[in-house]
């Protein structure tokens, strides 16, 4: 409140030459320098607002040395106003304030009007009411008024701020699930003519009857090309399930199957990277699993597991199992590997998100997630329990019958 | 007996797939025609009834879309039955407007493939 911080800017309601002349008696002999404009009519008030329209009278401002166009759009620290004056009032000023969203304390300075007005202009938005006569509490009224002000003001700052940010991302996330969804089709066409090239040129070996030589190793590169073309097909379609998650469509194709088949078809596709991560792979599965489920999904959540096993395995074996009862089945895939640390438990399954640098392990972020999404169509959970150095256990539950809708 | 032997027409503007799918259907004993694109395969109808049209949905000058339409507007060539293959985002859903008789979603393997041809089509050796 002294002279070396900046002026209180204090936008006045009066029509009393000598009541507004106490008023501003009594602010600056509390100490503060002012910055004020007087108005008396609703066009001024909203004009000092800078909500006022072009041609509104101005007729009632009277300043202190500060002109005009400065004036306008000032941000106020506080409205002092009377209750009713001979063209305006406390509850019409209220009204104009609440119209167009203005957060600025309003604090009424007035005779006395009776405690159902005083009440009524309170529950119209007034900050405080004082009566002329007794301005002992001005000063700590203005101040406790500023520093809500203040705030409220923070508050809608990062409220906004937090809406931006939203914005942004989800405009980023829809832009790459655009480039995603076009670079996943226009790498399918090339793939088609790919696997169509190395099966038909693996038939033309086959007549060739020859099971040794030249022909034996040539059919031997072609299964390798073969299985990365596999590979190359499961990646593509993982991206573009990435698309289809994010805009919430993920229409099941349901088909009745055992559970083992489709770990069969996934243990097949991936012997070359179990025999590359060092790892064992011990499958018990006893009893049949069947149920209802999209087996190109399923086979998918399935390949997630396992390749995330192996990845993080550190060279140990690796378990899974399969159990069943009539209404659900259950897969667990357990590694001896590098684990994951309490906090990164949740965020694993979350888009992107990873619980190692991507510099050492490779893959797009996206397995896990996409396998949740996926589990979850089906009506099923998915989860981990883990400790950093000592594995993982993935867990998944699928109801056997689904009552989703395809 | 070339006269059971079954006519698959394939339209599609890719080359490379023009090409092997007519490489692998001769190969398992049908005759194969192609097309670049739904005009083109239209100019050719005049000529060739086939057994089976294997068609792409993205293309120039004419799309599998506006094919389908030509096609089933006109008595002579509606009722050769037709499979869409191609690798458009959500396929099922967007042809379902076309009535076809199958999809076959790229990339496409070979057994697919055949599978689908087999169901449509005689190869020279069936008889």
């Amino acid at each position: 409140m002294s002279g070396a911080s900046a002026p209180l800017r204090v936008l006045i309601l009066e029509d009393s030459d000598n009541d507004a002349e106490l008023l501003l008696r009594h602010l600056r002999r509390s100490g503060y320098d002012l910055d004020w404009v007087r108005v008396q009519t609703p066009e001024a008030f909203a004009d000092a607002l800078g909500v006022g329209g072009d041609g509104v009278s101005r007729d009632g401002v009277s300043r202190d040395g500060v002109s005009r166009d400065e004036n306008k759009k000032k941000d106020w620290d506080v409205i002092l106003s009377d209750f009713t004056m001979p063209r305006f009032s406390a509850p019409n000023a209220l009204a104009i304030v609440k119209e167009h969203g203005i957060d600025v304390p309003f604090i009424i300075i007035s005779g006395n009007v009776g405690e159902a007005a005083a009440a009524s202009a309170m529950k119209a938005g007034a900050h405080d009411f004082l009566l002329k006569g007794s301005l002992a509490r001005l000063v700590s009224a203005i101040e406790r008024e500023r520093a809500e002000a203040r705030v409220r003001r923070e508050h809608r700052r990062a409220v906004d701020e937090l809406r931006e940010s939203r914005a942004r991302l989800q405009i980023a996330v829809q832009a790459r699930d655009e480039f995603l969804s076009i670079a996943s089709h226009e790498l399918k066409t090339p793939l088609t003519s790919l696997s169509l090239q190395v099966e038909s040129a693996r038939q033309i070996l086959e007549t060739l009857a020859s099971a040794s030589g030249p022909a034996a190793r040539l059919d031997a590169k072609l299964e390798g090309v073969s299985r990365q073309v596999a590979r190359l097909t499961r990646l593509i379609n993982g991206l573009l399930d990435v698309t289809r998650i994010t805009s919430d469509r993920m229409p099941l194709d349901l088909d009745r199957f055992d559970l083992r088949e489709a770990i069969e078809a996934v243990v097949a596709g991936t012997e070359d990277d179990l025999a590359r991560s060092g790892s064992s792979l011990q499958i018990e599965a006893s009893s049949a699993a069947v149920g209802s489920w999209d087996r190109l999904r399923i086979e998918s959540v399935i390949y997630s597991l396992l390749s995330n096993a192996m990845k993080f395995g550190a060279g140990k074996p690796i378990q899974v199992s399969v159990n069943a009862t009539p209404t659900e089945a259950v897969l667990v895939v357990t590694d001896q590997g590098i684990g994951i640390e309490n906090g990164e438990q949740e965020r694993i399954f979350r888009r992107f998100e990873r619980a190692v640098p991507s510099k050492h392990f490779g893959g797009l972020g996206l397995g896990l997630w996409a396998a949740r999404s996926i589990v979850e169509a089906h009506g099923g959970t998915i989860s981990v329990a883990s400790e950093r150095g000592a594995g993982s256990t993935f867990k998944v539950r699928l109801p056997t019958s689904n009552g989703v809708p395809s | 007996m070339s006269a059971a032997q079954s006519i698959v027409m394939v339209v599609d503007d890719d080359r490379d797939i023009r090409e092997i799918v007519a490489d692998v259907l001769g190969d398992a004993g049908y005759s194969v025609i192609t097309a670049i694109n739904g005009a083109d395969a239209i100019e050719l109808l005049a000529k060739v009834t086939p057994s089976l049209i294997l068609l792409d949905l993205n293309m120039p000058v004419m799309d599998g879309f506006e094919f389908r339409r030509a096609q089933r507007g006109n008595p002579a060539l509606a009722k050769i039955p037709t499979v869409i293959m191609s690798a458009v985002h959500r396929m099922k859903e967007k042809v379902e407007e076309l009535a076809v008789d199958d999809t076959l979603e790229k990339p496409v393997v070979l057994k697919d493939l055949l599978g689908v041809v087999a169901r449509f089509c005689r190869t020279r050796d069936t008889y």
